[in-house]
């Protein structure tokens, strides 16, 4: 048998084939061709990937951007207590062919005299806000019994949502001030930007 | 001659050809079904990207990175009035390639009483003032009459840069003190930071 770079086999003239090999091979041949080299694409399949040119071309594409300013609906006992100060739910939407999210929260605050605590910017990218809840980072804050420092936070953070297409997703902030804090934390509103990448 | 769905010739059976038609025959069906069916990465093959890996590769990269800080061309008096407080005019240009402008503003701002306030951070690309709080214009922070309160913001988007490569960008912030503040508002610097990517 003969056999081509593609291990495509063909009969070796023998006796009874003598006058169909020379069309055999030109059959093999053609597809080998084919396969190596008349078509570029076929150049090192084995790599390429399978997203359509119309996927691709949505790639790293901003899709859609949404944010707001909103009030808490707490301020902060000096108890040790964590609380949700702020909930916003089904605020944005994930587009079909969204694959990241940016998302940037921020509030402020302060107290009167010497406090401590931490902030728990969240973000859930599923629909009604009630579990799944991500973090984009603790933050932990002191005044030092300077009532001019805020106390409040900034954060920033990249999410896959690849897996969270088409559904709505919120924000949340958790908080608390610590018992041996002077006096209760003032938060200032809430407030946040996403944006969905393809 | 016969011929498979995707081009490939095959002699028909013929009295000389006899005993090799069948093989040949094989032969032509396996190589048009390893095209058409065997191997789904065949499937679809026209509308697949022919972006090769490297080129993809390279996909979501950072470009180029700019930053700076601005002082204010104004604190706000408590009239209502919308005020450019900061402008930074043609820093940078979209960059050849860009996909994608990540674009953060921060500022820091106090009253010395009750004071609530709205703030419009803004971005252009030579195309128009674009808001980076996304599907709000403003937002609003008030200081719930406690001076020590921050009233600034930090506000991290992304924006949709393939029509604008070449362009120069700026980056500015409107803001206004409501009527119904106790005083002036004072404005601390603008720091800001652009990254393009690819």
């Amino acid at each position: 048998m003969g056999v081509t770079s593609k291990n495509l086999t063909y009969p070796e003239p023998t006796i009874p084939a003598r006058i169909m090999p020379g069309a055999i091979q030109l059959l093999a041949t053609d597809t080998n061709t084919v396969l190596t080299a008349h078509d570029t694409r076929f150049s090192g399949l084995d790599g390429k990937t399978n997203t359509t040119d119309s996927n691709l071309a949505n790639r790293n594409q901003v899709i859609a951007r949404y944010g707001h300013c909103a009030g808490v609906y707490t301020h902060l006992p000096n108890d040790g207590v964590l609380r949700t100060v702020s909930q916003h739910t089904d605020q944005f939407f994930v587009p079909a062919t969204a694959t990241r999210a940016i998302v940037s929260m921020m509030s402020t605050a302060f107290s009167t005299v010497n406090a401590a605590g931490a902030w728990y910017p969240l973000v859930t990218f599923t629909p009604g806000g009630n579990s799944n809840w991500e973090g984009l980072g603790e933050y932990a804050v002191h005044n030092q019994t300077q009532p001019a420092i805020d106390l409040g936070y900034y954060a920033c953070a990249e999410f896959n949502v690849e897996n969270h297409n088409n559904v709505w997703g919120s924000v949340a902030v958790n908080a608390y001030c610590a018992a041996q804090s002077g006096n209760w934390i003032t938060c200032g509103p809430m407030r946040w930007s996403v944006t969905l990448i393809g | 001659m016969g011929t498979t769905t995707k081009g490939l010739r095959y002699p028909e059976a013929n009295v000389l050809g006899n005993t090799l038609h069948t093989r040949i025959k094989e032969l032509a069906d396996d190589m048009n079904a390893a095209l058409v069916s065997r191997d789904t990465r065949f499937d679809g093959l026209d509308t697949k990207t022919n972006t090769t890996n490297t080129v993809l590769a390279a996909r979501g990269l950072p470009i180029s990175r700019h930053n700076g800080w601005v002082a204010t061309s104004t604190n706000l008096p408590n009239n209502s009035s919308v005020y450019t407080t900061h402008l930074v005019s043609n820093p940078m240009i979209v960059p050849t390639g860009a996909r994608v402008a990540v674009v953060s503003m921060q500022c820091n701002s106090r009253c010395e009483t009750n004071a609530q306030m709205h703030w419009q951070p803004c971005v252009n690309f030579n195309a128009g003032w674009i808001g980076l709080w996304g599907n709000t214009a403003y937002a609003s922070v008030h200081n719930q009459g406690q001076p020590a309160l921050n009233m600034g913001f930090a506000v991290t988007a992304a924006f949709d840069v393939r029509d604008r490569v070449g362009q120069y960008t700026s980056l500015a912030v409107n803001a206004h003190n409501d009527t119904g503040s106790g005083a002036w508002i004072h404005i601390g610097y603008m720091s800001w930071s652009v990254t393009f990517e690819s």
